[in-house]
């Protein structure tokens, strides 16, 4: 049961970590020597880019990972957290970012996996637990239906879900691995209320992100990781969001901004009432209409899985569409294969970057030409691959794009998120691009290299190459759209011009409300 | 090859010895003199020799096949049908067409390799790309192409007189031509050459061989990039299939100059054996099938001597593929090198404090 009553200007401390550090391979040291302590009733942030050490720390707390040296003592006593297991017994529950719940199951049957209630007899005791969960939901005021199937809940409300799953198992200390990263900016408010309360009643939460936003909305103090170690602790009250990035990134760095650029009178591509069925014959994209001018960047906005994958995969003929025409420069493309849509120029940046984007277990170079591989000059003819050629564009290329790596030969697996998309990147704006899709192309990106890659997408739309961008990172659409699409279900919203585009607007179109400014 | 994946296969070769001893002590006997045998066997004289390389040929073959089938992601584990059909093929052939000697053989071979390829095609036209059902598939195939056989043999074939299921002998222009009469090492070893140069250069020189190997690697990722997997998969099961067949066609012509039920003691399963511990490089089968082709003559040597049985031999080719198999026997035994080395190192005591609860 929840206790209330505990002094909050006492600033207890319930969890230390002293002097963690871990390596990995002997080399890299993912932590060095961090220092840590977690109060009771905060909200604590942790703040870094991709690749700063925040995961490797949470994994040590969380028992998934052992430090090489250093200890951790939890209400004062050491504990060595050998296994997640004792993390949760000692207290310590974590919201993974992809939520680890089974969607055939309901709320309740998934929050008691694993520690099931059980009758006299040894059978499932769904009534005795389903009393005790709607107990512990009402005291913290986390509205759920228990009986609820979780493939019907929201992202939102299955994180809900997660987290009184970890209140059922008693955890006093929640960390939340960016827990906004899904969220539209309505549902992540309504997070932040949840915080708020489960801090009220005396939890402690870690909360790990890169959206510098977000820490002045619900954290009490911050503490900010670079390169695995830690940069500073501080309070938003004591520092303004210039500074905190500055701290983050090492180095000031400025964002790249749409400047004003005449678009193309020719259309690129002409998307005309398109429909793609998915599993079960459902519509996953309904009807979609619009088209994208020369040199135009459409941002295409929406909460993940409204079908926007799957109106990338019908224009680059991965998915076959049930009706509905798709024309690249008057030409219609809907029925041709893969290869020929590709030659005819049309780039892509899937949105799984390790999935879908690059082998990860293959080199820079083998990566560099995946698309043009059996084209002059890079196979000389069918039985020979022109290996010296190929290594020659890869190495201009990691120049060009400042690819950070010791030369061309090495495996993209042991690349940073922000170069391995570099690579994605440099790959897909070749010369001949004319339409791009970039599906996510800042996802676990470092901040440096997404406002490069943001500034290289604008270059390629002023030399004249159509751009349809896909995003969930909103704060990125508005920057380098210059207009925005809406999609909810399948569906267009609607849509906004840039400079008018707002969070609030693009979130509540997101949310399936058909109030932008239609054009 | 990474050399990382040279490291894997030769500390799991080690290890397999060190285990095998332990299994033969356990049978009462001395590791130390079974090992002598194989190498005695292996090289004692220059037959011994000679027939460790007749040994040696099919596995190369299959270990090919299964190379270049694993490189592009593809489960074929239909080999030993693959083998059986091309057998048959190539014995029927040299059956009916009386070609003089270059070109009876050669034609036998080429009309086993095509029978092999099409024979792997047809459970992948039925299955497509789906990774479990492809296996599914190709496994059945391997006990239809041993009925099917078996049925043909009996039915059109048979010798009479015989008391084995089993044709007479072929032409003689389609008799794959031995180099000694007194071993078995005959002119498959060319045919085996050469293919490991043409899959090498397949596999690493040519646009389609990248494609494959990036298909191996992440098929999502060349999808995207607008490759047929289809059309690759189907490829990738003609060319494995082919060369799978090549290995019994090779046995059939010149060893047994006939189709023998039975001819085959696994020469498809032991081509996965092969290949796995290769790491799926051409010029590693080479090297893994001289290895598997020097136990399996042993094997026999060590009947006679009465060291260790032919069943012990499968004991130690299990558990090489046991343990390159298993990454987790490697990241444990390297976290406790690891450990050990950091402790040294450091000389770093931690206070064991595990609290239960």
């Amino acid at each position: 049961m929840p206790e209330t009553n505990f002094d909050k200007t006492e600033h207890e401390v319930v969890l230390t970590c002293k002097d963690l550090c871990k390596c990995y391979g002997g080399v890299v040291h993912a932590s060095k020597h961090v220092d840590f302590d977690l109060r009771r009733g905060e909200v604590h942030a942790f703040l870094g880019e991709n690749g700063a050490g925040k995961s490797t720390l949470m994994k040590m707390l969380y028992g998934i990972e052992q430090p090489d040296e250093g200890k951790i003592y939890i209400n004062g006593k050491e504990i060595v957290l050998s296994s997640s297991a004792v993390a949760i017994a000692n207290g310590i529950g974590m919201v993974h970012q992809e939520l680890m719940l089974i969607p055939h199951l309901t709320v309740v049957e998934n929050i008691i996996l694993g520690q099931e209630t059980k009758t006299k007899v040894g059978t499932l005791n769904l009534r005795a637990a389903h009393k005790e969960i709607k107990n512990l939901a009402d005291a913290y005021g986390l509205e759920i239906d228990l009986n609820a199937l979780v493939e019907k809940l929201s992202i939102g409300q299955r994180q809900r879900v997660e987290i009184i799953k970890l209140l059922y198992r008693k955890a006093d200390i929640l960390i939340l691995d960016e827990p906004t990263a899904l969220l539209t900016p309505q549902e992540s408010d309504a997070l932040f209320e949840v915080l708020r309360r489960l801090k009220e009643m005396g939890k402690s939460i870690i909360f790990i992100t890169h959206k510098l936003r977000e820490v002045y909305q619900i954290a009490d103090r911050m503490t900010v990781i670079r390169s695995g170690k830690i940069v500073g602790v501080t309070t938003p009250q004591e520092t303004n969001v210039a500074e905190l990035a500055q701290m983050m990134v090492g180095k000031t760095v400025s964002g790249s901004r749409r400047t004003p650029h005449p678009i193309g009178s020719n259309i690129v591509l002409d998307v005309k009432n398109v429909n793609v069925l998915g599993f079960d014959n459902i519509k996953v994209v309904d009807d979609v209409s619009f088209s994208v001018r020369a040199g135009e960047v459409l941002g295409v906005a929406g909460i993940e899985g409204n079908g926007q994958t799957q109106l990338a995969q019908a224009i680059l003929g991965l998915l076959k569409t049930k009706s509905g025409s798709i024309y690249l420069e008057g030409k219609e493309i809907s029925r041709q294969s893969t290869k020929k849509i590709r030659k005819a120029g049309v780039g892509s940046i899937p949105d799984d970057r390790q999935g879908m984007g690059l082998i990860l277990s293959m080199r820079i170079f083998e990566n560099m030409v995946l698309n043009e591989y059996d084209e002059k000059p890079f196979a000389k003819n069918p039985v020979y691959e022109d290996w010296g050629c190929i290594k020659e564009y890869a190495r201009e290329k990691i120049e060009d794009y400042s690819i950070a790596t010791a030369n061309e030969s090495v495996y993209v697996s042991a690349l940073s998120g922000g170069n391995q998309q570099k690579i994605v990147v440099a790959r897909e704006l070749t010369k001949d691009c004319k339409l791009l899709i970039a599906a996510q192309p800042t996802r676990g990106v470092d901040i440096a290299s997404a406002y490069y890659i943001h500034s290289r997408i604008l270059q390629a739309a002023e030399e004249g190459c159509a751009v349809v961008m896909i995003s969930s990172d909103l704060d990125e659409l508005i920057r380098v759209s210059d207009r925005i699409m809406v999609m909810f279900r399948g569906k267009v919203m609607g849509f906004v011009d840039g400079d008018a585009a707002t969070r609030e607007g693009l979130g509540r179109m997101m949310l399936g409300e058909s109030d932008g400014e239609s054009i | 090859m990474k050399k990382s994946r040279i490291k894997l296969s030769l500390f799991s070769l080690i290890l397999a010895l060190f285990l095998f001893s332990l299994a033969i002590l356990a049978t009462g006997r001395n590791p130390i003199s079974a090992y002598w045998a194989i190498i005695t066997g292996s090289f004692g004289t220059l037959k011994d020799f000679l027939n460790v390389l007749a040994y040696m040929l099919p596995l190369i073959m299959t270990g090919l096949g299964a190379s270049v089938a694993f490189q592009s992601g593809v489960f074929n584990i239909g080999g030993e049908g693959q083998v059986l059909v091309g057998g048959l093929a190539s014995v029927i052939v040299g059956l009916l067409v009386p070609f003089p000697a270059p070109w009876g053989y050669l034609f036998a071979m080429m009309v086993g390799f095509l029978t092999g390829a099409l024979w792997a095609i047809l459970p992948t036209l039925l299955a497509g790309r789906n990774l479990t059902s492809l296996s599914v598939a190709t496994i059945m195939m391997n006990s239809i192409a041993a009925l099917l056989t078996e049925y043909i043999v009996k039915q059109f074939f048979q010798r009479e007189g015989a008391s084995n299921t089993e044709t007479v002998v072929v032409n003689e222009g389609s008799i794959l031509p031995r180099f000694f009469p007194s071993t078995q090492f005959n002119y498959g070893i060319f045919v085996a050459i050469i293919c490991v140069i043409i899959v090498t250069w397949f596999l690493y020189k040519t646009p389609f061989g990248f494609s494959l190997r990036a298909m191996g690697n992440n098929p999502k990722a060349v999808q995207q990039a607008g490759v047929s997997i289809y059309k690759r998969t189907l490829a990738t099961m003609f060319i494995s299939g082919g060369l799978f067949a090549l290995a019994g066609s090779i046995q059939c012509l010149a060893i047994y100059k006939r189709f023998v039920m039975g001819f085959s003691p696994g020469y498809g399963w032991d081509g996965i054996t092969v290949a796995t511990l290769a790491g799926n490089s051409p010029v590693g089968v080479l090297l893994s099938a001289f290895l598997f082709g020097m136990l399996r003559s042993a094997s026999i040597n060590m009947n006679l001597s009465d060291q260790v049985t032919t069943e012990m031999i499968s004991v130690l080719q299990g558990l090489i593929v046991v343990l390159v198999a298993s990454p987790v026997v490697w990241t444990v035994l390297d976290n406790i090198f690891y450990q050990i080395k950091v402790r040294v190192l450091l000389l770093f005591t931690k206070k064991k404090g595990v609290e239960a609860k």
